[in-house]
């Protein structure tokens, strides 16, 4: 008889079956008939999950109780946000493995709710003392409830509001050592609240990131955190997991010295932190947990600061096995480089959504050479999880072949092909637009013209190379392109031929970037060029001088992946005003740079440069002077250097003496 | 090197070592034996099933050993299967279930899956009639108790 066929299986098999099927499956088994219903109650029951507000009625009718008490024995998953549900079970589930309490601010203890179930439920009428204390809703006895009555939980997640008694104070560090205490947890998450930023920690920004840094560490690694519970002693053997958010706001680094208990623990999650909290917890990983080796980063963001991505990846003290990260197309040198020093040998797996690039180089291809992969296929790809790396390559091959075919051709030669048919239009615009030189009188007609204007806007995002002598069309570029597209990896510009920079015949209409100071003001007083977008005069002002300095300044500011950057005097002087040399200099973008170029030409001495500017980030003491090897050059007119391979971290200087 | 398998219904097998070490018992089996000859016998795999299982082990005889997937959702995909193993799978019910007990007793892990998953497969999306129909069940409910137990799992539903 085949309907017995499946009863006839192990339980051990119908359990393994049943984890393929959802709970929708699960609740249709129950009803195909009674054997079935027997065999499949376990597995639905298995897993109680009340995290949607919209069904919470549905676990207050009488029918789900009854249900309830027939079957909470096979409850091992419990997921839930509701206050009210767990104040009912807290004292009748033990057997839970895995726990997820994760209540936000709004929900509160439904006192009627508990009482009417106590009514109908309990034996002894709840005290009065008991209502009042239910209508203040203190949620850690609650938490603490289910951790004693659960000894063996395995994994747990909670949410800062499990945290807090009911008169707004944080109870995290009595709990923390009862959390700690379980024998078998293994899996720790804790979402923390945006709302509880410790006092006293200042925003971060360049300039106060690396003076603040060792008065940080020394407080953080001193510091005791009130440990209630004889907390000083406790520490968890078992927790090997622990993932941490941080809901976008800084957490108080007292309560991650928690991490100083799990000297077990392998595996981090990190997601949504701000700046005190990605310095932190390196630290505290790096000093208090010496087994860590799978670090999860796909929900951190994706445009960290580099430094500070540097220091997420350098947080562990044997090298990480695992690591998953969102796209690293977006990451720094610095990144790159803890990444080759800190996993290259050593990880097993690695996971992510995009490949970067070193310089020209694909990431993955260095990680390959740098570690001895085997040649077979199979095995590079158990350990390299990411975009599927063979159609990446054709892609990159018909690119690079159209791009080398266009190479050979000149941009006249190229409008051309655009008009043979549809196809090759699309295919070559880019091409056509990849290298802009304006550099003769010819062309700046060229783009005065409002259909080469309007072309420009449009294509703006597929130049990668511009060389201009023409105020007037660095202005246009620095006013038109799209800030958020705007790509150009090489930017030479020669502006002091002009002496008398010529303004736009017509001012072109405001755009969608800040322009809310007036210029020279916001020029002159702003103290960090490199976060605030310059703002550009609109019309011929009586500072036209300035002009110049804000489009480069501009410029720089769209333009964060820059490779090449050539500049001139003229860049940085204004005609009778103030030199601004070090302003400009502080946009430029530093992530991707590997060649600078600057021609002083008839400039004064540039002491200004030789003594901190926002470049020598691990220079500070010793300046560019002593790290170029160059003990002077003043006097020279011109002078250029070229810097590889992560500029400015190991910087390198070749020097072209003038005759 | 090969080895000798015999069925419950007393069928000789030949098969390569490597072949035969796809399933972990017969694999620790034949280390604590150590080198011989002997055949070793499966009283409770039928040479039907068993030459399916064989069919199965041969054609992924260089297939990697299976790294435990760590998710974070306790729920599995059982949508990943194999076109080869799905084609493999396209017997009647009897012998599926037959196979995953011999995948079971065996424990050979990738075959044990494949079998739940495509059991899993026939169940899902399906009402609790058309469940009954795909496994030729007799409904032993009556209507109030199917209405009972519809309403106390109402919870789960839609997930």
């Amino acid at each position: 008889m085949p309907s017995t066929l499946l009863s006839n299986l192990p339980s051990e098999v119908t359990e393994l079956m049943s984890t393929f099927l959802d709970s929708h499956d699960l609740t249709q088994c129950v009803l195909v008939n009674k054997s079935w219903h027997s065999l499949f109650i376990p597995s639905l029951w298995r897993t109680l999950r009340n995290t949607d507000k919209d069904l919470r009625p549905l676990f207050l009718t009488r029918t789900f109780w009854r249900a309830f008490f027939h079957y909470h024995d096979h409850i091992r998953i419990l997921e839930t946000n509701d206050p009210t549900f767990v104040i009912i079970i807290a004292r009748i589930l033990t057997k839970l493995q895995s726990l997820t309490y994760c209540p936000t601010d709004d929900d509160v203890v439904d006192v009627p709710t508990v009482m009417w179930f106590n009514d109908i439920y309990s034996t002894t009428p709840l005290s009065l003392e008991v209502q009042e204390e239910l209508r203040g809703y203190d949620n850690p006895i609650i938490l603490v409830t289910l951790i004693h009555q659960n000894q063996n939980l395995r994994s747990l997640s909670i949410s800062e509001p499990c945290f807090r008694l009911k008169n707004g104070d944080s109870d995290f560090h009595n709990i923390m050592p009862r959390i700690l205490k379980l024998p078998s947890l293994e899996r720790l998450e804790i979402s923390f609240a945006a709302h509880l930023s410790p006092p006293g920690l200042p925003p971060l920004d360049d300039k106060t990131f690396e003076a603040r840094l060792p008065v940080f560490f020394a407080d953080f690694v001193n510091y005791k955190p009130p440990l209630g519970e004889g907390g000083y002693y406790i520490y968890s053997e078992s927790l090997k997991e622990v993932s941490i958010s941080g809901g976008f706001a800084d957490i108080d680094p007292g309560r991650l010295v928690f991490l100083d208990k799990c000297r077990q623990l392998e595996t981090i999650r990190l997601s949504h932190l701000q700046e005190w909290s990605i310095i932190s917890i390196p630290m505290a990983l790096r000093e208090f947990c010496p087994n860590v080796t799978h670090f999860d980063w796909r929900k951190g963001s994706k445009r960290e600061r580099d430094v500070s991505m540097a220091m997420l990846l350098s947080s562990t003290t044997v090298g990480w096995k695992r690591v998953e990260l969102p796209d690293m197309q977006d990451f720094g040198p610095m990144a790159f480089d803890a990444f080759m020093k800190f996993a290259a040998e050593t990880v097993e797996v690695l996971s992510v959504e995009g490949w970067g690039r070193i310089g020209h180089e694909e990431f993955l291809e260095i990680l390959c050479t740098a570690r001895t992969v085997d040649q077979n296929l199979r095995d590079a790809f158990r350990w390299l999880m990411g975009p599927k790396i063979g159609r990446a390559e054709v892609d990159i091959q018909k690119k690079e072949i159209i791009d080398l075919i266009s190479s050979y051709l000149t941009p006249e030669e190229l409008a051309v092909c655009l008009c043979v048919c549809k196809e090759w239009r699309d295919t070559l615009i880019p091409s056509l637009w990849r290298v802009v030189r304006v550099v003769n009188e010819a062309m700046y007609d060229r783009f005065r013209s409002k259909e080469s204007r309007d072309a420009l806007t449009m294509n703006s995002h597929h130049i990668c190379v511009v060389e201009t002598t023409d105020p007037a069309f660095a202005y246009f570029l620095a006013t038109h392109c799209r800030q958020h597209t705007s790509n150009i990896q090489s930017l030479i510009l020669r502006l002091r031929k002009e002496e008398i920079v010529q303004p736009p015949t017509t001012p072109p209409p405001r755009l969608n970037f800040s322009m809310s100071s007036p210029s020279s003001s916001s020029s002159q007083n702003d103290d960090h060029p490199a976060v605030i977008a310059p703002t550009i005069p609109e019309t011929e002002s009586s500072d036209r001088s300035a002009f110049a300095t804000i489009v480069t300044q501009r410029l720089l500011f769209m333009n964060r992946n820059l490779r090449t950057l050539s500049l001139d005097e003229g860049c940085f002087r204004m005609k009778d005003g103030p030199d601004e040399f070090v302003k400009v200099m502080a946009s430029a973008p530093t992530a991707c740079l590997q060649r600078l170029e600057i021609s002083f030409l008839g400039a004064q001495q540039r002491d200004d440069f030789v003594r901190g500017t926002p470049y020598d980030h691990d220079r500070q003491r010793t300046g560019w002077r002593s790290w170029f090897g160059v003990s002077t050059w003043r006097g020279f007119d011109s002078i250029g250097w070229t810097l590889w391979p992560h500029w400015p971290y190991r910087g390198f200087l070749s020097l072209r003496v003038p005759s | 090197m090969t080895v000798i398998l015999v069925s419950s219904d007393n069928q000789d097998f030949k098969v390569d070592k490597e072949v035969a070490e796809r399933s972990i018992l017969i694999k620790n089996m034949l280390e604590d034996v150590g080198e011989s000859d002997s055949p070793i016998p499966l009283p409770n795999v039928t040479s039907a099933v068993l030459t399916k299982v064989i069919e199965y082990c041969e054609h992924h005889r260089n297939d990697p050993v299976q790294v435990p997937e760590e998710t974070d959702d306790p729920r599995k995909r059982s949508n990943d299967i194999e076109e080869w193993d799905m084609k493999f799978m396209q017997v009647d019910q009897e012998m599926l279930f037959e196979i995953i007990l011999a995948a079971n007793y065996l424990d050979i892990k990738p075959l044990l899956d494949v079998g739940c998953k495509t059991v899993a497969n026939i169940i899902k999306g399906k009402t609790p009639e058309e469940i009954r129909k795909a496994f030729n069940i007799v409904n032993d409910f009556t209507p109030e108790e199917e209405a009972q137990i519809k309403k106390e799992n109402e919870w789960a539903e839609d997930r």
